[in-house]
């Protein structure tokens, strides 16, 4: 028996919202038409409340009963002459229960199709695994096809590759914006976003990676198999909290070969000069849902008490990144405290 | 109305016994309608002289179900037995089970599934759900395991077993087990082993068909024995087998056996080496 969680979704979901990210990109839900309004609706539904979203190029070869009986590859073929014939960058074939339950070949189908790089990820929500196992079956995809783009010219500077952003995060740009800013300090830049507002021909830049950075630790499995040079380093965690913040800088120094101290005051000294601008929250008690490490980091540098008894303050899940997110975080706390 | 199920092993000779047993109900006057449930569409041959049937799922993927007439997918064969095929996906694709379900929805809603005795021949085992809807949604009333005294063929009969007694817990459900039909390899002490079998498994031994040269005689000629040979002995035990299943009331719901006491039941009937 299980619980269903609201923090939780459907592999077709977490597969969706990585392909759906590849801004030339289209994606073929093969399955039934339900499966397929039902998660576009979700992703569309999220993306509207992200500033700037662009909504994705999305199909679905609609499968019904007579797919089921008689299988649904030809559904699948025909459907992708249509995608081909838009002309996309690359397409995503989302597979679905019912075309992995009967037991739908996608791979042998999409092989036989040219003109256009397709991905196939199998997003059958019952093998298990819930929004992430979608989500990481997607990125795994994307980086067999980026072996197999040519690399576009990444310039002298180190490419530094952001792997698995949440998608569906209302603050995902913020963050990633946030990383550009902190490895500035570096004298570097985001190389490629994998997967986030990236045409498919910049993917082709995942396997010159100098550095990954991961959204999340929970990724270093895919981050194990994608194709880039062995023994690339990699910070397996957008950096939460103060010192996190700090110590990424630290990390990613060592990982590039460089010195980070000047990097690492410079970012101490903004970060004292960020929670001056709430020096007046100084003494309040708050009381938090959930008290990480970070959090509590935060409420003794700015002199917060944590107490069962205080005004009870959010704490996001997934937490803020960077010293711009903390910043964001501590103006909602301000407004009420 | 009388809705009997042959289930058993592929290839044991469930079609050869539904047709021979359909066109001895035909005979008799009575109206009968023989459902073939298996995607290889070969269950009525013999009824329709060689005659391929265009099956229901063939149809319904040509036209959509609203295209599909009860005179598309019935045809008449010997003896007035009506026929149906269900058909099905070619091997290695899609899910037979669900056109199984499919077809069976098509033909109740055209009102095809009335006669005195219905003849539902059923794949080979009940591989998945879609295989057991005949069962399971209380087409098949009467289910006949038809084995033979190999191994496999008992697993496999045991196994339909098992189908049954699970759905015969469900407080809708109509399925029982009405005996076991030995369609004979001729094999030593295989009618005992049988015997043994049904009894072990809370059920009977309803016929023995004995082995005989005349049903793939009959098969070469693209007829049932009962039309290419209707004075043979072996016509006469299919007749003799209709009279029984009409006249059969006596119906269970099985105790399948545990794999080990089904193969120390074989060997315990094994021929001395």
């Amino acid at each position: 028996m299980l619980t269903p969680r609201h923090s939780d979704g459907c592999t077709l979901a977490g597969a969706l919202s990585v392909a759906a990210a590849v801004t030339d990109g289209l994606t073929l839900v093969h399955g039934p038409a339900g499966c397929a309004h039902h998660h576009v609706s979700l992703l569309l539904t999220t993306l509207l409340d992200q500033p700037g979203a662009r909504l994705p190029a999305l199909l679905t070869d609609d499968l019904g009963e007579e797919e089921v009986i008689f299988g649904g590859e030809e559904a699948l073929a025909r459907a992708l002459d249509e995608a081909v014939g838009r002309e996309p960058g690359s397409i995503a074939v989302l597979s679905t229960c019912v075309a992995e339950a009967i037991g739908d070949d996608c791979e042998a189908v999409a092989e036989r199709v040219d003109g256009v790089p397709i991905v196939v990820v199998p997003a059958g929500g019952f093998l298990g695994g819930g929004f992430l196992a979608g989500e990481q079956a997607a990125l795994q995809a994307y980086g067999a096809l980026a072996a197999r783009l040519p690399a576009p010219d990444g310039g002298e500077e180190p490419v530094i590759a952001l792997v698995g952003e949440k998608n569906l995060e209302f603050e995902a740009d913020a963050h990633a914006k946030e990383l550009g800013r902190l490895l500035g300090r570096l004298d570097h830049q985001v190389g490629v976003r994998f997967v986030r507002d990236t045409p498919t021909a910049g993917l082709g830049l995942l396997p010159c990676a100098d550095l990954l950075v991961l959204r999340e630790p929970a990724l270093a499995p895919v981050a194990d198999r994608l194709p880039i040079r062995p023994g690339t380093p990699r910070v397996d965690g957008f950096p939460v909290g103060l010192s996190t913040t700090l110590a990424f800088l630290r990390a990613v120094g060592a990982a590039l070969g460089q010195d980070s101290d000047a990097a690492c005051e410079a970012e101490a000294a903004h970060q004292e000069a960020a929670l001056a601008r709430f020096a007046d929250l100084a003494g309040s008690r708050i009381r938090l849902p959930a008290t990480p490490e970070w959090v509590c980091e935060l409420a003794d540098a700015l002199e917060l008490t944590i107490h069962p008894a205080g005004i009870p303050v959010p704490v996001p899940e997934p937490a803020p990144v960077g010293t711009a997110g903390l910043v964001r975080l501590l103006a909602r706390w301000r407004r009420v405290l | 109305m009388k809705q009997i199920a042959l289930y058993g092993k592929g290839g044991i000779g469930k079609s050869t016994t539904s047709a021979n047993l359909s066109a001895a109900l035909g005979e008799s006057g009575r109206s009968v309608l023989q459902v073939g449930c298996d995607p290889k569409h070969d269950s009525t041959r013999m009824l329709m002289h060689g005659e391929p049937l265009p099956t229901v799922l063939e149809l319904v993927r040509e036209r959509g179900a609203a295209g599909v007439a009860l005179e598309d997918v019935v045809r008449c064969g010997y003896a007035g037995v009506r026929c149906v095929e269900a058909g099905g996906p070619e091997p290695g694709i899609g899910c037979a089970g669900r056109g199984i379900i499919a077809t069976f929805q098509l033909l109740e809603e055209r009102g095809a599934l009335e006669a005195d005795v219905i003849v539902y021949d059923v794949l080979g085992d009940v591989v998945c759900g879609g295989f057991a809807m005949p069962m399971r949604e209380g087409y098949a009333e009467e289910v006949y395991l038809v084995t033979s005294g190999e191994l496999m063929s008992l697993y496999a009969a045991n196994n339909i077993a098992k189908a049954i007694a699970r759905l015969a817990e469900r407080p809708r459900c109509r399925c029982r087990l009405a005996g076991v039909i030995l369609n004979a390899k001729g094999m030593e002490r295989e009618e005992e082993l049988v015997r043994a079998f049904a009894q072990a498994i809370g059920s009977r031994l309803v016929a023995t068909i004995p082995r005989d040269r005349v049903v793939q005689l009959a098969e070469l000629h693209r007829r049932t024995v009962i039309e290419y040979a209707p004075d043979s002995p072996q016509a006469a035990v299919y007749r003799r087998l209709a009279d029984d299943l009409l006249r059969n009331t006596d119906l269970s719901i099985p105790q399948p056996l545990t794999q080990d006491a089904l193969e120390s039941l074989a060997f315990a009937h094994a021929p001395p080496f």
